[in-house]
This record gives C-alpha cells, structure tokens and sequence, in this order.
C-alpha cells in the first residue's frame, strides 16, 4: 500500500483514500493513539530501568519529573531538526541496536537447555502471546508516517519495510532464545534482559543493560514523538482539522501539530 | 498526550492499548490494499504477489489475535474511537470540504 503513496501520513492517507474522510479519519486518530501509547510505554520502560541507578527517581514525582524531562529532550531535538526526513533517534538508534546485539554475541553460546521452558505450547497462550508482541514489533509502520520527507517513497518503502521486518524479527527472536535460554524462570523475572546480562557479565552487566535500556527506549519514544506531528500536519489536507495544525517550520517540521504530541 | 498515557498507565497498559489499537489500524490497511487492487490505476512501486489472498487471511489473523483480549482490555478501543468521531464529524462540519488528493491512485 505504501508503494502508491508520495506523501506524509501513513495509515490515514491510505484508509481516507480508500475508505474515505471518516475511516480515513479514525485510521489517523487510532495511529496517533498507537504513536503516544508505544512512546508512553517506552517512557516507563526508561523509568523503570532508571530506578536501579536513581531509587529516588522511582517515586511518583520523579516518575512524573524524569518522563517530562525525556519529552522536553524530544521536543528540542524536533525543534533543532535542520533536514527534512531527519526524524531518526540519531546516536540513540545506534545504541538502540547495540544492547540487543552484545546480548545475542555474548548469549547465544551460554544458551542452555536446562532453562528451556518444559511446557507444551498452547494455542490460547501462544495468541495472547502473538497479540501482545504486536506492540514491539510492530513500530516498522513509523516511517511510512514520514513518507513525504524520503525521497523515493513509492520505491523504497516496500524494500525498506521488508529488509526492516526482516532484521528485527531476527534481532528479537535470538534474543528471546538468549533470555530464555540463560534465565532460569524467566517468565517469573520482572527484568528479563537485565538478569540475563547479570548471568553473564556480572554487576558490570547489569549497569551496562540499564544504560543500553534507557538509551534504546529514548530511541524508540524518539521514533514515536517525531512522527506523530507528521500524521497530525497531514490531516488539514483531508478537511479533517484546521489549516493551522499544518503550520511549519524552518525545516517544515510541523510546528502546531507538534505540541499535541510533546510539552512545549 | 504521551505524557498523559505515560502518568496514567503502567508499560503493560500502553503496550496492550498500542498493541490492539495496531491490529484495527493493520486490519484496515489491508482491507485497502484489497480496495486498491479493484480500483487499478497507476502501478505501485511495488507490488505484492498474492496480495487478493494475503490481505483476507491477514484481516481474519488480526481479529483472530485481537478475539484474546478482554472487555477490560479492549475498552479503550471503544473510547478512542467513539473520541475521535466526535471531532471528525465536527470537524467536517466546521471546514468546507476540500478535494481529496489523488496521489497514489
């Protein structure tokens, strides 16, 4: 679907082209929901793995302090965007893919069968399982929110979705045979991943995963903050809300639409 | 908005209400690939081989996933959808109506 389209708003543009404004509409709506929510879930991913350096930081208000700290961060990393396309975490994408990586290098060696879980698979479990890994695996769709601002959009997208796709369900499945298969119990841990890293670097192990985690959910809610704007600059096109969410800036970033995803 | 998703629920709150308010957007996504192919027109970038069969047995894949989750869970679907029909329709009324892009098609 992606391949017919040449301009920014993802999943809205193509349901209000086939569907119409009101399908198109709520597609627009639901994805903005799915953008704020997946951010949202990384910022307590950021807090949670915060509290073991910064106990302090766990209580409400610095839970409140510490997410409102993180979005600012967005919001000025928005505001200093010089190129149009340039809505990538930077440094953070990188380290968003290093912990994994150092995970499955050091892990899938230690993998062992005695931590494998003995009990048979079963379909409504496996369901409930599949649903719920809808969430992480499914932020492939951000770019295409971003469409206008790529070049070759009707080219690339397709290519660039399938390679993706490809790469993080790879990614993710070792390091699921990793955490699964170095963590006794794994299903009892609340820390999956840092445990692992505790298994098999020590102390040094756990710091290490906890700074990955925080730069890797700063990535992933960066990935979600920038472009929702772009979904809320498309709408105006749709006569689905005022002409001023489209207003731009330097760098057509959309200024506008852009405070109702991030503080100003 | 994020920050008020963040403050009011836990990472498992955010990623099941993310997670199946993905699976309706997908499902509708693949419903208009299906509406594309009948339409015709200009040839896509790129186009997927057996996407008249994919697109149905992903639909039903999605609903089958989302048939796991439970009132309690599911509800927000409910408000958000119910939410933004309110300022859709308004927004329709408020706006005269301006033509469609036909990009793509």
């Amino acid at each position: 679907v992606a391949s017919r389209f040449t301009e920014a708003g993802g999943p809205y543009l193509y349901v209000r082209e086939a569907f119409g404004r009101d399908a198109g509409f709520q597609a627009g709506w639901l994805t903005f929901f799915i953008r704020a929510t997946s951010a949202a879930a990384a910022l307590n991913v950021f807090t949670d793995y915060l509290g073991p350096l910064a106990p302090a930081w766990l209580k409400a208000t610095g839970r409140v302090a510490t997410m409102t700290v993180v979005l600012g961060v967005h919001h000025r990393h928005q505001r200093a965007r010089r190129a149009p396309g340039d809505v990538g975490g930077g440094p953070a994408d990188r380290g968003q893919a290093a912990a994994p990586l150092l995970l499955i290098l050091l892990g899938l060696p230690r993998v062992s069968e005695a931590s494998w879980p003995r009990r048979r698979w079963r379909c409504r479990t496996g369901r409930r399982a599949s649903c719920s890994s809808s969430s992480p695996y499914g932020g492939f769709d951000t770019p295409l929110i971003v469409a206008g601002e790529v070049r070759r959009p009707r080219k690339d997208s397709a290519f660039a979705l399938i390679v993706g796709m490809a790469v993080i369900a790879t990614v993710y499945t070792l390091v699921q045979v990793v955490a699964v298969g170095v963590v006794p119990a794994v299903a009892t841990t609340k820390a999956p991943l840092a445990e692992a890293f505790r298994i098999l670097l020590g102390s040094p192990g756990v710091l290490l995963i906890t700074v990955g985690a925080m730069i890797s959910t700063y990535g992933l809610a960066t990935g979600s903050v920038l472009a929702a704007p772009r979904l809320l600059f498309r709408w105006p096109s749709g006569a689905s809300c005022p002409p001023s969410s489209a207003a731009s800036t330097h760098a057509s970033a959309p200024r506008t639409s852009r405070s109702g995803s991030t503080p100003r | 908005v994020t920050l008020g998703c963040a403050i009011y629920g836990s990472f498992a709150w955010n990623a099941t209400v993310s997670a199946i308010v993905r699976l309706v957007t997908y499902g509708l996504i693949c419903a208009a690939l299906l509406v594309f192919r009948r339409r015709g027109g200009e040839e896509p970038g790129f186009r997927l081989p057996g996407a008249n069969a994919i697109a149905p047995v992903a639909i039903v894949f999605a609903l089958w996933l989302l048939s796991t989750r439970t009132f309690k869970q599911a509800w927000v679907l409910a408000v958000l959808m119910a939410a933004g029909w309110a300022p859709g329709t308004a927004g329709r009324r408020l706006l005269a109506a301006g033509p469609l892009t036909t990009s793509g098609r």
